[in-house]
């Protein structure tokens, strides 16, 4: 076989040729179709949505527009802003990611002073609940843009929820100076509110419902005064509130929430489960699931209650690997329904991250939950020292006094809860009313 | 040097054997759902036939709700979800479909039924489960006139998640559709992630069909099987998709048919190097057979006739009858392959036992016998049955040529969907002799590698038995060789039996 390599030879090489001609050919087909895949999407975005509001119009003309030029640094961050907006109003998370792209794609064309891009990163951060970035993103926009009302609703927000209480109601008044819109107004009425000023806080709602053009945005004034209103106790005009939203948006879940837990206050526990359940299948946030599970049980019906527990550990679960920044509800559920312990970890792990008398109040309700009410009545009192009226901060802290034997104040604080609002909370509003009569009679 | 080409020849052999399936096969990782963990997402695929229109209507509900789902789902409460009560799940979501997915053609409803029901659970972000339910609903429809079809899915209305229709005609002409003819998320398998593209939200689509075939070119494998191996059908489908398109170019330049014929031939031969295909075992046939390289040549030829055959039999028949349903027919056809193939495999097993029980009585013998090999089983490719003589040479010769053509025939029988479609395509473009020859075309490159193949293998065989080795070497070479036609005669009884099984399961 040595003896004829002539016309053997050729056939190994012919054959490798045959298998190098068949790899390439397939591994081109491969990476043929991978492009293949990607390039479809690009057709089917032509499509206008078949409901169009006015932010709606404006993410189909930014996309065409963008499609044709580029390199529009300023629009692909109007884009991002508007993403933001978009998954606030449907709910769908899958916005968040584009308007990250949106807002990258925006600083990588035009990285130096491209202050439009900072401002939308700075919502996008406050959607997200990263409001330590948020505030970074809205104190390097403010540098470039001190005239832009943007800026200033993004700086609000984070100062608000970071607990800087001065600086947020500054950064309001600068909007409104700037731009006295819908905006301004709301965050106008949520700074008054928080600041106890509740009479000035709904006359911030009517203006910016008064400015209000579209009926998305008359839907969220109409949630903020029914919120307004529950939070005083006036179920009936609440309910008015939320039904003229869902008039103006019948598929807003926020205001149907709000009718769901009118629906309890005046008796009808049925349609209070019937509607949460509607909320919960359609947008399973964890304070709606949180409410939905209290209200089971507070129905007796605790093994449901308990499946919407375990779907806010699920949940909960998802943020974590997801990064989630905040860990306020997820103390406060651990505290009431799962391990006290945990709740402890979480509320100090938020309380570190931000000072706000939101997270005061979690610290306070995690150390009472693990009996360390000296130490629970310091938060308490800094969650109260804005003087925002809130039935469960003052509910907490009646229990806390309570449990550190100060009747009076105890029984002052579980009033003032209950006054406020009666139908607080369907677990908790019962136990201040037994824990009132079990003070009084210990008199 | 000798024995380093004949080790590189037996590396390529390999590398053949293995290429398509150690390929592009590796499974996307699991991540995160793409669109948000609380997303429930619909995709309806819809198939418009003369005579009905079919839904595959696919429900894909992320991490959240399929946790919110579980204590329905899980109905004896045990924690797991047992295969019943999946079932249980699938079918009654497709129950539910019923009442909110309808379709009317020119105004007038048509009812659906729901023919199959089933459910997954792939695996999501942090090892939790998303649930995966297909329905396939179909309706009684007359659609061989010119009709409007309006279909509308309001199913789960206000569930936030993708929602995707697309729609094509089999056997009938797509006039105008405002849905695109085949799935953007691969059926909600991934998800585009353009920065300028909005979820799709399309709930209702609204067709005209009109008689004629002329759309099946554009909607290749629409209404007909799916190979089951995604990366198979994604390898294949540009290529099919340039081939279409110079099928029905407008002006058949000489350029333009010179191309599709080639390309013909790489889709031809791309066919028969993908797995799924009779080229393994014919190889393990010719290997085990003491198979020469005219029996290559046979086995070519054989595939090429029967193939161009079978896709023009059926091709002709989809193109005349209007009513008529390729995917039974191709089912069946894969039926029949598999048990030929599987009645070979037995006549091949019985026969090589037969063989080996006489040489086992002449075992010193083997050493000579591998001599016999040498000194005829190359040089003048006519080596075919004269080694083993001890099996009655006229025996194993007839049944050897009557398997080769069978197991030609065989690999031949099922035809090709793409050929099949260019065919259709071609007729309905009255270019019936341009598509024959596609046809044709595409028949030469299967054999073409097909007989590349056992070519390959009848050398690499020859070489192990002429080597030049010590004679203890030699023994042992000699005693696998002599093992060889028993365990390829399994192989092609295991591969028959499972083509067949396969072709009765659904897919081709």
């Amino acid at each position: 076989m040595t003896g004829d390599p002539g016309p053997r030879s050729r056939v190994p090489v012919l054959l490798v040729v045959i298998g190098l001609l068949l790899a390439v050919f397939a591994v081109v087909g491969y990476l043929g179709s991978r492009d293949d895949t990607a390039a479809p999407s690009a057709g089917t975005a032509a499509e206008p949505a078949a409901r169009a509001s006015a932010l709606d119009t404006f993410i189909y003309g930014a996309q065409e527009s963008l499609r044709r030029k580029s390199e529009d640094a300023p629009l692909w961050a109007q884009l991002g802003a508007a993403y933001v907006e978009q998954a606030r109003i449907t709910g769908d998370p899958s916005y968040y990611a584009r308007s990250q792209g949106a807002l990258e794609r925006s600083l990588e064309i035009t990285p130096e002073g491209n202050g439009e891009a900072l401002i939308g990163l700075g919502q996008l951060a406050n959607a997200r609940h990263d409001f330590a970035a948020a505030r970074a993103f809205g104190e390097q926009a403010r540098t470039l843009r001190p005239y832009t009302a943007e800026v200033y609703g993004v700086l609000a927000d984070a100062y608000t929820q970071l607990g800087d209480a001065e600086a947020a109601t500054a950064t309001v008044q600068s909007m409104l100076d700037l731009r006295p819109g819908l905006a301004a107004f709301t965050r106008a009425s949520y700074d008054l509110e928080l600041n106890g000023r509740r009479d000035d806080a709904r006359m911030a709602l009517e203006r910016a419902l008064a400015v209000a053009s579209s009926l998305d945005d008359q839907a969220f004034c109409r949630y903020y005064l029914g919120e307004l209103a529950w939070n005083g106790g006036a179920v009936d005009e609440a309910s008015e509130q939320y039904e003229q939203g869902l008039q103006a948006a019948p598929q807003n879940v926020a205001l149907l929430q709000g009718r769901a837990k009118v629906a309890y206050a005046q008796g009808r526990v049925d349609e209070a489960i019937a509607g949460f359940q509607a909320i919960t299948t359609r947008s399973p946030l964890p304070q709606y699931l949180l409410e939905y599970g209290e209200l089971l049980e507070a129905a007796g019906r605790p093994d449901e209650a308990a499946s919407q527990y375990e779907v806010l550990a699920v949940q909960q679960q998802l943020y974590a690997a997801q990064g989630s920044t905040d860990d306020q509800v997820a103390a406060l559920v651990a505290a009431d329904h799962g391990d006290p312990g945990e709740a402890l970890t979480l509320a100090q792990a938020e309380w570190d991250r931000r000072q706000s008398v939101f997270s005061a109040d979690a610290l306070s309700w995690a150390l009472h939950v693990n009996g360390r009410d000296a130490e629970a009545l310091t938060y308490a009192e800094r969650a109260a020292s804005l003087g925002w009226a809130n039935p469960t901060y003052s509910f907490h802290r009646g229990m806390i006094l309570a449990a550190l034997g100060r009747r009076d104040d105890a029984l002052a604080a579980l009033n003032e809860a209950l006054t406020l609002n009666p139908h607080f909370n369907p677990l908790q509003a019962p136990v201040a009313r037994a824990t009132i009569a079990d003070l009084e009679s210990n008199s | 040097m000798i024995f380093l080409r004949r080790a590189g020849l037996l590396v390529l052999a390999m590398g053949i054997l293995l290429f398509a399936p150690a390929g592009p096969t590796a499974p996307p990782p699991a991540q995160a759902h793409p669109l948000g963990n609380f997303t429930v997402n619909h995709y309806d695929g819809l198939s418009l036939f003369p005579d009905r229109i079919e839904v595959l209507a696919i429900l894909d509900t992320a991490e959240i709700p399929t946790v919110q789902e579980r204590a329905g789902t899980d109905t004896d409460g045990d924690g797991t979800i047992s295969a019943a009560e999946g079932a249980a799940h699938a079918a009654a979501e497709c129950a539910a479909m019923l009442g909110s997915t309808t379709v009317a053609v020119d105004g007038t409803p048509a009812p659906f039924t729901v023919r199959s029901a089933m459910v997954e659970y792939p695996v999501g972000e942090q090892s939790l489960r998303t649930t995966r339910v297909t329905c396939l609903l179909a309706a009684p429809a007359d659609l061989s006139g010119r009709s409007t079809v309006e279909f509308t899915d309001g199913f789960k209305p206000d569930r936030i998640g993708w929602r995707e229709i697309s729609a094509t005609g089999v056997g009938l002409r797509v006039d105008a559709s405002d849905v695109p003819e085949r799935s953007v998320s691969q059926e909600l398998r991934a998800y585009p992630t353009d920065l300028l593209t909005d979820p799709l939200d399309q709930r209702s689509a609204r067709i005209e069909v009109v008689p004629g075939g002329g759309a099946v070119a554009a909607a290749p494998l629409g209404g007909l099987p799916s190979t089951g191996v995604g990366w198979l059908d994604a390898v294949v489908e540009p290529l099919k998709r340039t081939f279409d398109g110079l099928v029905g170019s407008p002006q058949l330049t000489p350029l333009v048919g010179a191309a599709a014929i080639g390309l013909s031939i790489l889709l031809g031969a791309s066919h028969a190097a993908l797995p799924g295909h009779g080229k393994t075992l014919i190889a393990a046939y010719l290997a085990g057979r003491a198979g020469s390289r005219r029996d290559a040549f046979v086995v070519g030829f054989t595939v090429t006739v029967t193939h161009t055959g079978g896709v023009l039999i059926l091709g002709l028949a989809i193109s005349a009858l209007s009513a008529f349903a390729p995917e039974a027919i191709l089912r069946w056809l894969g039926v029949a392959s598999g048990l030929l193939i599987f009645a070979i495999g037995v006549g091949l097993l019985v026969s090589a036992v037969r063989r080996r029980a006489a040489l086992a009585l002449v075992d010193d013998r083997v050493p000579a016998l591998a001599a016999v090999g040498h000194g005829h089983g190359h040089g003048h490719g006519h080596g075919h049955g004269h080694g083993h003589g001890l099996g009655g040479p006229e025996r194993g010769e007839r049944f050897g040529r009557g398997g080769l053509i069978g197991m030609g025939v065989a690999s031949g029988l099922v035809p090709s969907p793409t050929a099949l479609v260019v065919l259709v395509a071609a007729i309905s473009l009255g270019r019936t002799w341009f598509g024959v020859g596609l046809v044709l075309a595409y028949g030469l490159g299967m054999a073409g590698v097909l007989t590349a193949v056992g070519l390959l293998l009848v050398i690499v065989r020859d070489r192990i038995a002429v080597s030049r080795l010590a004679e203890p070497g030699r023994v042992v070479l000699a005693r696998i060789a002599s093992m060889l036609p028993v365990a390829t005669a399994v192989v092609v009884t295991v591969i028959g039996l499972a083509l067949a099984v396969r072709g009765l399961a659904g897919s081709v």
